[in-house]
């Protein structure tokens, strides 16, 4: 019985954090071309080219770039589809 | 895209871009690319197996191109020449493929930027020949990105 109570409390505790506003961040790599990363943000997000090349530049200038803010489950999916095209990419909890 | 083929040496390089990611180590790389990532996403049971098999399909559609462009070759022709097609469909793949070599071999002998010649020449003998390999690798890279990938 005392564990079953302890379980429900972490699930909720792990819902609750998972809720909100989550950010995707990319980071920098000494090998990926600079219109390829271009290229995929403009894929990914359909962001237009000016914006997918600015924040091309903020990856490879501040080595890392917040690329995509919204819900945990969306952020999941960019960050898997970043990925695929190996750039890396992590969640940050926003605010 | 076509890549002419003249020379034994030229099938080696291509020969060379799967077996240079996968000595560097490429089946960690999907652990690499989200290393970041927290263990609230079930990332490593979820989407690693994924990232793990979609990156080796990419070598291996580069290593099965190559061997059947070479198999179309004149087996007793003194000449080795022969001809590689990329296709529009498959420029994802063979950039892929690209990339996780130079990843690889950047992780494995750590280039860093652009080398002056000096450097280069300074380098022992294994870390040069994957340096040109490696610039080999980007310039058609490059070309794939300028003119197959959509």
């Amino acid at each position: 019985m005392q564990s079953g109570v302890t379980i429900t409390e972490t699930k909720e505790k792990t819902s609750t954090e998972l809720e909100g506003t989550w950010n995707v961040v990319v980071f920098d790599d000494p090998v990926n071309l600079m219109g390829y990363v271009t290229k995929i943000f403009e894929k990914i997000f359909g962001y237009p080219r000016e914006r997918a090349e600015h924040l091309m530049m903020t990856v490879h200038l501040a080595g890392k770039a917040l690329v995509w803010t919204g819900t945990r489950e969306r952020a999941e999916l960019y960050a898997q589809q970043l990925q695929s095209y190996q750039l890396q990419a992590s969640l940050e909890k926003a605010g | 895209m076509r890549i002419d083929v003249e020379t034994a040496t030229d099938w080696l390089v291509l020969e060379q871009i799967a077996p240079d990611a996968l000595q560097g180590g490429s089946e960690k790389l999907p652990s690499r690319l989200s290393a970041l990532m927290d263990d609230e996403s079930e990332w490593d049971e979820m989407v690693i197996p994924e990232l793990k098999e979609f990156f080796n399909g990419q070598l291996r559609k580069v290593a099965d191109t190559v061997q059947a462009a070479q198999s179309k070759g004149d087996p007793e022709a003194e000449s080795p020449e022969g001809e590689v097609f990329i296709g529009r469909e498959d420029g994802l793949e063979w950039y892929g493929a690209l990339n996780q070599a130079r990843l690889a071999l950047e992780s494995r002998y750590q280039f860093g930027p652009a080398q002056e010649v000096s450097e280069l020449e300074a380098f022992p003998a294994p870390k040069r020949s994957a340096f040109i390999r490696s610039q080999f690798y980007c310039a058609l890279q490059s070309v794939l990105l300028g003119h197959v990938l959509e």
